[in-house]
């Protein structure tokens, strides 16, 4: 379960866009006026040395001052919650403080929710398009470590959710996720 | 002042005996560690200094800033500044290795490292689970493995890495350094460990430290902390207080001796005496214990009241050879004070010891001397006698102080807090209490291991990690025989699964096992230096590994313990006052039967003033809301030997002579003004002397028939 927490660490540090984004593009208008999302996600996989692509799909949602869940259901069932404190994994649950680096991510998602997109260029290069009413952002990791380990992401959206998420992995592994908006609540439905 | 053969027969005996001595122990080491008292036990055997000062030893520095960047430069700028004053002996704790060093580190490792979770499948058998998590992992998984799929297709080393547990300290390690970060300020700690050398070298390069910490902006801020602080400030703050403490008793010493013999070159004999019991107990203390704690003469200074006692006696004697009865007294005072102080070299406390053997020593040396020493050349000192007549409510007072002592027996704690036994100053007290807010709950227990070899300790810190979770030396080096049998399982793994993951997965090749080589100490030296010398102390009786941990476990090793500083000072503390009540009762026997030996049937009458003086003062003590220590406890051999110098003198004369009142003066102040001082423990000795001799003088006082 705890490839969860690299997917709570990755989402914050992905929903964001470049120093040079004027402050009002979609982006930030999306970030700032964010309050709540509830999607539906369809994630393909492709690793270089496996013939077969995988996929997986579920439901993700986001409220603002309150956490995330991640709740997949194919291939197997499997539940993320996070509150603003603590984070569940299944049988698992543990304070965010004893995640590495969670004030670091903490602060960062406090200012990206508040338009400020300072912190987020310390570690990516950003390259930022709109068009259609659907915003683009390229990010290329410039922090070492980071890069030891992730090419590329691509995030796309429009003025009220995200639509994809494309991540490149350093050893070739390709991941797709695609999001559309549901009619569904989790947040009495999973708690933690 | 004329010596005569005798005199200069001992002098002469006294220096050779000194110079001697200093041959064989120079350079004289004087401890002055607090942990240098509390000496630290593991089956039996004691702790060496190596390890108990591991952490005693270190200063922590914190760089407080607004920002990561603006606290790592400050940072880099202050080690630098200390690096190029070239300090000796010190050592900084600063981790050089990033993350991707590390993850190389376990790639070039890998079949050295398996799981907690997954050993125990593995030791099951049950392979086929640990497959089935691997394919579900890398199916679904948004978390990039640590090795490539082809190099690790089950995920081990992903498992491995990911479950490592933090490490037992709230400090993360960031571009190189220890870094935190708390209510938006950024703090970079940076520790330094002196490794040897005397208190002055400690000084010295505590202020040397102090003098470059000195902020050179306002953009950060720097706190310092740890043990080597309150020593050195104890140290410094005790000597100034000793100094100024020792002027105003030797000024007063000076004031009461003229006063009693109106004769100026008394007054050099008195001092000359002192000089020969201080030098007397030093030669004896170094030729029995190598290394001196300093308390030692702090503690010393009750032989000075007693040594001044014998001076007293005999210079208020007009004769030129002492006549029997004032030597018999002399004699018995003495042999009452040694036989107070010999149980206590049956202590297993070095402390005790130490001092027993200066007491005994300084006393010898002094009543040789008196023995020895003709009166001044002048007939005209005057010491006249003095009585208890004409003081009223005698009857009344013994009653009333019998009560006041038995209520407060009644109300007697035992209390060895920290708090009780030393108060840091104001400023030290709140850089204590800032890093104990940066640091959590991570230094109140150290596991601690002991082996014949870093390769035993490994073993047997495994052993306790398969049912703790805590993160130790072997998460990143297992042992050698550890190694192996994760070999000898990863490879059983591969048999059972690789052709079901292949199919599962729809690898192109059927997964192999990584020829990886193992880890030996000389290769993990050369990349984690700093983790070896944060872990790992090598003596003269094995190595020993110190962990700290966030949480008491139960250990079953003989040769492992947990060890809990704050309550282990005062768990010894309470088994050393058990123990030197138990050596008090001994003595107060010895006294007695020496007393029976002596005096016959006033035997108990001759032994009450100490033994009321002594009890009493821990009754009021306790009535006054003090916690009874073990330093009171100590405190009170002192009570005794000079009480029983008081009683000897005062009951064996129906008009005795002044100089015991001013005696009695000379220790009541001396120890009085050693309650001023500002280490407590001292602090809490002069106390309980002074308390304890003005309550004896008075029982005395009470009880005596006029």
């Amino acid at each position: 379960m705890k490839r969860f927490l690299f997917l709570f660490l990755i989402f914050f540090s992905l929903s964001a866009g470049a120093a040079p984004i004027p402050s009002d593009a979609l982006v930030i208008r999306f970030l700032t006026h964010l309050q709540k999302m509830t999607l539906r996600f369809d994630q393909t996989k492709t690793i270089p040395e496996i013939e077969k692509s995988f996929k997986s799909s579920g439901i993700f949602q986001f409220e603002k001052n309150k956490g995330l869940i991640i709740k997949q259901e194919r291939p197997t069932s499997q539940v993320f919650v996070s509150t603003l404190e603590r984070y569940c994994t299944g049988e698992k649950s543990d304070s965010l403080k004893n995640l590495p680096h969670f004030s670091d991510a903490k602060s960062l998602v406090d200012h990206l929710l508040q338009g400020d997109l300072s912190d987020l260029n310390k570690i990516f290069e950003i390259i930022y398009f709109e068009k259609n009413k659907t915003w683009q952002m390229d990010m290329i990791p410039s922090d070492k470590d980071m890069k030891a380990f992730i090419r590329k992401i691509v995030l796309k959206g429009n003025i009220n959710h995200l639509k994809q998420v494309i991540i490149e992995y350093a050893d070739g592994t390709h991941m797709q996720i695609d999001y559309s908006p549901v009619q569904q609540d989790l947040t009495h439905e999973i708690k933690c | 002042m004329k010596l005569n053969v005798k005199q200069l027969l001992f002098l002469l005996g006294l220096a050779t005996f000194g110079v001697l001595i200093l041959f064989f122990r120079f350079p004289i080491h004087l401890k002055s560690s607090l942990n240098d008292l509390f000496p630290v036990q593991i089956a039996g055997k004691v702790l060496p200094k190596e390890v108990t000062g591991k952490y005693a030893n270190l200063l922590n520095i914190v760089i407080e800033a607004d920002s990561f960047n603006t606290a790592k430069s400050r940072s880099d700028e202050l080690i630098s500044g200390l690096k190029s004053f070239n300090i000796q002996n010190i050592t900084y704790h600063v981790s050089k290795n990033s993350l991707a060093q590390s993850l190389d580190y376990f790639k070039t490792y890998q079949n050295s490292f398996l799981s907690p979770d997954v050993r125990r499948l593995l030791l099951n058998s049950d392979t086929q689970k640990i497959r089935e998590q691997a394919l579900n992992r890398i199916q679904t998984s948004w978390m990039p493995p640590v090795a490539p799929l082809q190099d690790d297709p089950f995920l081990l080393l992903s498992d491995y890495v990911q479950g490592i547990p933090k490490p037992a300290s709230a400090w993360a390690e960031r571009e190189g350094v220890l870094w935190q970060e708390k209510d938006g300020k950024h703090y970079i700690l940076t520790l330094i460990q002196f490794n040897q050398g005397n208190i002055y070298d400690l000084l010295e390069k505590i202020r040397l430290i102090r003098q470059i910490s000195v902020p050179k902006n306002s953009d950060y801020q720097v706190h310092l902390s740890g043990a080597p602080l309150h020593t050195a400030q104890m140290f410094e703050k005790t000597k100034w207080d000793i100094s100024l403490i020792s002027c105003a008793a030797l000024l007063m010493l000076l004031v009461l001796t003229y006063l009693l013999f109106h004769h100026i070159g008394s007054v050099f004999m008195v001092f000359f005496n002192l000089a020969v019991a201080f030098i007397s107990g030093l030669w004896c203390v170094l030729l029995f214990i190598p290394d001196v704690h300093f308390l030692t003469f702090a503690f010393g200074a009750s032989l000075v009241g007693i040594c001044i006692d014998y001076s007293f006696h005999r210079f208020s004697c007009q004769d030129k050879k002492i006549p029997p009865d004032l030597f018999k007294n002399i004699f018995y005072s003495f042999l009452t004070t040694v036989a107070c102080f010999i149980p206590l070299l049956l202590s297993d406390l070095p402390l005790l010891k130490q001092i027993a053997v200066f007491t005994i020593g300084g006393l010898s040396g002094t009543f040789i001397w008196i023995l020895i020493t003709p009166l001044p050349a002048t007939k005209d000192l005057k010491s006249p006698s003095f009585g208890f007549s004409g003081i009223p409510f005698k009857k009344t007072f013994f009653v009333l102080f019998l009560l006041v002592g038995a209520l407060g027996l009644i109300k007697i704690q035992i209390n060895h807090s920290p708090e009780n036994l030393y108060k840091p100053s104001k400023d030290l007290q709140q850089e204590e209490t800032f890093a104990r807010n940066l640091n959590g709950n991570t230094f109140n227990w150290l596991l601690l291991i002991r082996g014949d070899n870093l390769q035993s300790v490994l073993e047997k810190e495994e052993a306790i990690r398969e049912t703790n979770l805590f993160f130790g030396l072997s998460t990143m080096l297992p042992s050698l025989q550890r190694q192996k049998q994760n070999l000898n399982l990863i490879q059983n793994l591969y048999n059972q699964e690789s052709k079901e993951l292949k199919d599962q997965l729809g690898l192109k090749k059927m997964p192999t096992p990584k020829q990886t080589p193992l880890v030996d100490e000389k290769t993990f030296q050369n990349q984690f230096e700093f983790l070896l010398r944060q872990f790992i102390v090598k003596t003269l009786n094995g190595v020993w590994s110190i962990t700290p941990l966030t949480k008491k476990m139960d250990i079953a090793d003989q040769d492992a313990l947990i060890f809990e500083p704050s309550k282990y000072v005062s768990d010894i503390l309470d088994r050393y006052a058990s123990k030197t009540y138990q050596i008090l009762c001994v003595s107060f026997g010895l006294l007695f039967i020496i007393l029976l030996f002596v005096y016959r049937k006033k035997a108990f009458l001759y032994l009450l003033p100490s033994l009321l003086g002594g009890f009493g003062t821990l009754g009021i003590l306790s009535l006054c809301g003090q916690g009874i220590t073990f330093f009171h406890l100590l405190a009170l051999f002192v009570v005794i030997g000079l009480s029983m110098d008081y009683t000897i003198f005062l009951f064996g004369s129906h008009r005795p002579n002044r100089s015991v009142l001013f005696a009695f003066i000379s220790s009541l102040i001396g120890f009085g003004l050693l309650s001023f001082i500002h280490f407590h423990m001292i602090a809490i000795m002069g106390q309980t002397i002074a308390l304890g001799l003005l309550l004896s003088f008075m029982v005395i006082w009470a009880i005596k028939k006029d």
